[in-house]
């Protein structure tokens, strides 16, 4: 009966391969985030009745000595942190209102100044941010980065470089302005704005010499399989002009290079989503859990630090989705506090049931949507 | 009033029991024979424990309007079609989504619960799995043979381990009868069942070993939605879900555990099909 071995290993390795670093990923990035919650709402001095990863019925859990339970729910695609005196994980304040004791009032939620609990919510993106700091600092000090002179050594026939005049033995001064030190900072200038026109200073012959390049969406395999596509301008460099090698950092400039990255990748996600939102992105590039399982697998073939990396660019990537302005996100609520502040009351309370429940239905959309897009759009 | 013995008696335990496992053969008997042959007649099977199901969970809430139930029949009779003709799974999966859909509207439009058009998911989206998991290859029989022991084993077990050892309860509010002991003894019954069966279908090794971890997981979500069952009869004030099977009670009762593992196993298979590369002639949905 091989049939049925082979059935049971094949799933086995689905489990092994896939499932867990997914689980691994998700949780720690879900941990991170709802910890941000927890802390700060914490030191804000508010009551926290329950913290959970997973969303759903609870599979098992501790109470803590101050009152809260600390568990583990079955849905394992998020999780949250449940304040004193919140009726829901929506942080809407609890319709009976009047049964809180003072005690219970004076560390609930709603009842808390505007500002910490506008700290406590952006808490939530903000750790997440933190840990991609930290995760790229740390390989940044362990394993250094390589890096390029942005020389031309080469441009391809019919590309948008030769169109613009660009020729071998150029240096790259600037793109749209920006200063490029590396040949990386050129790419990343140009991979995100393929069909925009981009004003290129290069020294030439120790003069500087300004062309418009209008870069080409070209498609490529990254580490993890993915066929990713990015725009190109077709300019090739090589060892000698490039003077490949490795630069190490301290401490102090491993932390720098850090920040510099995750605020990349930040501006990048945004740029990415404005120009999904006006058409001009393949929305394949956009990944859904399936998406997110079948890298983690990959990341774990290729080893633990890969691991360690998705889990950096996921962090950032779901920061960056929370702080969307539509309730129930964060951002939806740090919007509705934004207006708080404004107005010196809150907002009224069935406008904000209306756009929760709009707000609900435009995130199930949307996470619907990428998830048929991961299995059947591409 | 008369002068009758004072023990003119309840039913004796002795033959009460008797009773459960005449009826429980008979049970298997039929259920084996339609597992057997798989295909059209396995899907016909499995369709008509939908409508058990859906019989009994419907008239858990007997004072819902009547067009909101037959609607919901309706509704489910036309989603489990394409399952008895064998269309592939994502087309009955749509079915079953439009059907609870169509009926969920209907009676959120006519102020009445959403009972039934749950129901309609409960019913048949288990149908779906076994049907599927089963397919018509000697592959999918080895499973659902491997789900059944698992399921089963872990009832039976549980049943008397919990009587031998007794000590505190699982979950009293929901099931009064049932002990961590015999959850337990389930979840350990469940786990050498499955792995036996498999054992004498020439599985070992890694294989082996996964199929135990898998039994695992399956009794507890099997035991998990017997509780969900009894928690939902106790909301609707029932004791037993019905009076279909004689010495059992309902269908629903019978089929709990099993509704919430086939969910489970069907899930993790599709999954695995959803996501990397299928070896050919395995099984993969």
């Amino acid at each position: 009966m091989a049939e049925i071995t082979a059935s049971l290993l094949w799933l086995m390795n689905f489990m092994l391969g896939t499932i867990l670093p997914f689980l691994f990923v998700l949780t720690i990035v879900v941990f991170v985030h709802e910890m941000g919650h927890y802390l700060v709402g914490r030191w804000c001095g508010i009551g926290v009745r329950a913290f959970s990863i997973g969303f759903g019925p609870e599979l098992f859990g501790f109470n803590d000595r101050k009152g809260t339970r600390w568990k583990l729910s079955a849905i394992p695609l998020g999780g949250y942190v449940k304040f004193a005196g919140d009726m829901s994980v929506t942080s809407r304040p609890d319709a009976a209102d009047d049964n809180l004791s003072d005690e219970e009032r004076k560390v609930a939620f709603h009842t808390q100044p505007v500002w910490k609990r506008a700290a406590t919510v952006f808490a939530g993106p903000l750790f997440n941010f933190l840990l991609t700091i930290a995760v790229f600092t740390v390989m940044f000090s362990m394993f250094g980065k390589f890096i390029s002179e942005p020389m031309v050594a080469e441009v391809r026939p019919d590309s948008p470089a030769a169109e613009a005049g660009i020729q071998p033995g150029d240096r790259f001064f600037a793109v749209e302005g920006t200063r490029v030190e590396t040949f990386s900072d050129v790419q990343r200038l140009v991979s995100g704005r393929a069909g925009d026109p981009l004003r290129i200073t290069l020294v030439r012959d120790g003069e500087e010499v300004e062309v418009t390049a209008t870069p080409e969406i070209v498609e490529q395999k990254d580490a993890l399989g993915n066929t990713i596509k990015i725009g190109v301008i077709g300019v090739v460099n090589n060892e000698e002009l490039g003077q490949f090698r490795r630069v190490e950092f301290g401490p102090v400039d491993a932390l720098k290079e850090g920040v510099a990255e995750t605020g990349f990748i930040m501006l990048r996600t945004g740029q990415f989503m404005k120009r999904l939102v006006m058409g001009r992105e393949d929305r394949c590039q956009l990944g859904g859990p399936v998406k997110i399982a079948d890298m983690a697998g990959k990341a774990a073939t290729l080893g633990f630090e890969w691991l360690v990396q998705l889990v950096a660019l996921l962090s950032v990537g779901i920061g960056i989705l929370n702080l969307l302005p539509i309730p129930p996100l964060d951002g939806g609520h740090l919007m509705f506090y934004g207006l708080e502040a404004v107005m010196r009351r809150p907002v009224s309370e069935q406008v904000m049931e209306q756009f929760y429940r709009v707000g609900m239905l435009v995130v199930l959309a949307f996470m619907g949507f990428v998830f048929w897009n991961d299995l059947f759009g591409c | 009033m008369s002068n009758e013995p004072a023990a003119a008696s309840p039913v004796k335990p002795r033959s009460d029991l008797r009773l459960r496992v005449l009826s429980a053969l008979v049970m298997a008997v039929i259920v084996l024979f339609a597992t057997f042959l798989g295909g059209p007649v396995y899907r016909l099977f499995a369709a008509g424990l939908a409508l058990l199901v859906f019989h009994e969970w419907s008239a858990m809430k007997p004072t819902l309007p009547r067009d909101n139930r037959l609607l919901a029949w309706g509704a489910l009779v036309a989603a489990l079609v394409p399952l008895v003709l064998g269309m592939p799974d994502w087309v009955v999966l749509i079915a079953i989504a439009l059907a609870s859909l169509l009926a969920g509207l209907h009676a959120l439009g006519s102020n009445a619960g959403l009972w039934n058009a749950f129901g309609i998911a409960y019913a048949a989206l288990p149908a779906l799995a076994i049907a599927a998991l089963r397919g018509d290859t000697m592959n999918g029989l080895i499973i659902v043979l491997y789900l059944y022991a698992v399921v089963w084993a872990t009832d039976i077990v549980a049943y008397f381990v919990g009587r031998a050892l007794g000590g505190p309860k699982l979950a009293p509010s929901i099931s009064p009868g049932k002990t961590w002991s015999g959850a337990a003894g389930g979840t350990v019954g469940a786990c050498a069942a499955g792995v036996g069966l498999l054992m004498v279908m020439g599985v070992s090794g890694a294989a082996l070993i996964f199929a135990a971890l898998l039994a695992l997981a399956l009794s507890v979500v099997s035991q998990a939605g017997d509780l969900f069952e009894s928690a939902l009869k106790r909301r609707n004030g029932m004791k037993d879900s019905g009076s279909l099977i004689p010495g059992h009670g309902g269908v629903m009762d019978r089929v709990d555990g099993l509704v919430a593992a086939a969910l489970l196993l069907y899930a993790a298979f599709a999954l695995a099909s959803m996501a990397g590369t299928l070896p050919a002639g395995l099984l993969a949905l």
